[in-house]
């Protein structure tokens, strides 16, 4: 079945089972689909919502590269050398458990309540996971497949980029795909708590207008936001882990 | 054409790992001498070091003690002359067969014609297969990627170990013809790990048994005749076969 069809499929299950839901809790909790569609549709027209899911695309897009861009490197250097794993996973096996969300305030006092406070928390939950995901599969290649590269002449560079990169792509993006989720989650989080902007608050705002079509909009739209990014992690898999997509 | 000029020499090799609080003695005393154009199979029990000795001679890791030469240069890193196909193939799996033999080529900076490439694709049957990831092929084409992949290199010394291992026996046989097929043309030289004693007397000028506890070579067999044709039916191979089997015995 191609992609888009069981896109088209899911989007429509989900659809109608929202619909009935809200047939049998009532409209005020749960707006039925058509309403809230139809106002995202109006909304789509105005540019105060984009700014909103501009600045909230923003932070998550920022977050999420960053972490990717310093922990992939990191860990696929840390974990084929186990010389230098030794010094440094102690320090990650003690800071990673610490949940990095409970640091939002010391974020917010060093950097105020602008992006880079949202962007730095961001970065820093996701740098974990993707860090670990990297380190494990560089150190986990197979013995044998590292003694035939370097006996065909390949040198520390080529090795990294011939054999380290392409074994832990699959790993990596797995690791981004499930972090897009955590990503919106905190944003959510964090553009409720502060922001002047962003669909957190949007959320958070029409909740506090008892606006429950709008708050739904809201949602919605971060919904897709997360969608979007599990998607082009998904693409981008798809797209260089060939291999990994053949029978 | 032949010259009996010294290509590799291994010189009192010894190899101890630790192992625990105490240290493990895998080789010791090990005496080679491998002239151009010549094979050597090594055998002896699971665990008794070959695939050790194999790295120690490709430069992959370093005896404990004693000296490696090749063509009378002492050496301690991987060389460009020296190729090596291990049980496993080491074939990346994120590599199409194009890619992977060309691989060591690229590596070295070889330039590589699409002549040579389809003729040597021809001669060990992997045409057609280009596009294909390792784990798309059968064992057998696996292994002749792999072979591909050094023979691209030129290399004047091949390490191989158990190449044919796994394979079923119609297939190792047709490998095995190959091989001498190839090594006659080409005039390299190769080792060749196999605990198979049929293998080593048909693949082995000089067959060398390892001992499985101590780790040197009890045993040579000079084996002259394995370029012969038909070698595999004749008496003289049955004898060494058998004479091998006695050897091993002995050295458990
Ligand atoms: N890196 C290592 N550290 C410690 N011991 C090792 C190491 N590599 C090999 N050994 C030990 O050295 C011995 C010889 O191993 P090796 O792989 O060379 O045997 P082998 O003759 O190739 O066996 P097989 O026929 O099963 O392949 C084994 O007892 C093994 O446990
Ligand atoms: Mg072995």
């Amino acid at each position: 079945m191609p992609r888009y069809i069981s896109y088209i499929v899911t989007s429509v299950t989900v659809v109608l089972v929202w619909y009935a839901i809200s047939l049998q809790i009532g409209a005020l909790l749960l707006p039925d689909p058509v309403s809230v569609l139809s106002l995202l549709l109006t909304e789509a027209g105005s540019a105060r919502y984009w700014a909103h899911v501009g600045a909230s695309s923003w932070r998550i897009f920022a977050g999420m590269g960053l972490a990717f861009i310093i922990a992939v490197p990191f860990g696929l250097v840390v974990g084929s050398n186990p010389k230098i794993n030794k010094i440094v996973s102690p320090f990650i096996s003690m800071s990673y458990p610490v949940p990095k969300i409970v640091l939002l305030p010391i974020i917010l006092l060093l950097f105020g309540i602008g992006d880079v406070s949202k962007i730095i928390l961001i970065m820093l939950i996701i740098f974990f996971q993707v860090f670990i995901t990297s380190r494990d599969a560089a150190r986990n290649i197979n013995k044998e497949m590292i003694l035939s590269f370097r006996s065909l002449g390949g040198n520390k560079l080529q090795y990294y980029q011939h054999i380290v990169l392409p074994a832990s792509l699959p790993g990596i993006f797995t690791s981004m795909r499930l972090a897009a989720g955590t990503a919106v989650a905190v944003l959510f989080f964090v553009e409720s708590i502060s922001a002047t902007n962003g669909l957190g608050l949007y959320i958070i705002d029409a909740w506090g207008r008892a606006d429950y079509t709008s708050m739904y909009v809201g949602i919605v739209s971060m919904s897709l936001l997360g969608i979007l990014l599990y998607e082009f992690f998904e693409i981008l898999e798809r797209k260089t882990c060939k291999w990994k997509h053949t029978q | 054409m032949n010259s009996s000029k010294n290509l590799l020499r291994v010189e009192n090799i010894s190899k101890v790992f630790p192992n625990g609080n105490e240290e493990k003695v895998v080789l010791s005393g090990i005496n080679i001498d491998l002239a151009e154009g010549e094979s050597i199979a090594i055998t002896g029990q699971s665990g008794c070091g070959k695939t050790t000795l194999l790295l120690i001679m490709a430069g992959l890791i370093s005896p404990t003690s004693g000296n490696l030469f090749l063509n009378g240069k002492a050496y301690s890193e991987t060389s460009n002359d020296i190729a090596l196909v291990l049980q496993d193939y080491g074939l990346p799996p994120w590599k199409t067969v194009a890619d992977n033999i060309r691989l060591g080529a690229r590596l070295q900076k070889i330039p590589v014609s699409d002549d040579e490439l389809k003729n040597l694709k021809s001669q060990l049957k992997i045409e057609g297969l280009d596009h294909l990831y390792p784990h798309q092929l059968s064992g057998g084409q696996r292994q002749r990627v792999a072979i591909a992949r050094i023979l691209l290199l030129k290399p004047k010394l091949l390490l191989l170990d158990e190449p044919f291992g796994a394979l079923d026996a119609l297939t190792r046989e047709r490998l095995q013809k190959l091989l001498l097929n190839i090594f006659r043309r080409r005039g390299f030289s190769f080792i060749i790990v196999t605990h198979d004693v049929e293998e080593a007397s048909l693949l082995g000028k000089r067959i060398m048994v390892m001992d499985s506890n101590g780790g040197g070579i009890s045993t040579t067999i000079d084996n002259p005749g394995f370029l012969s044709e038909g070698y595999r039916d004749t008496q003289e191979c049955f004898e060494r076969v058998k004479q091998l089997r006695e050897v091993l015995k002995a050295s458990d």
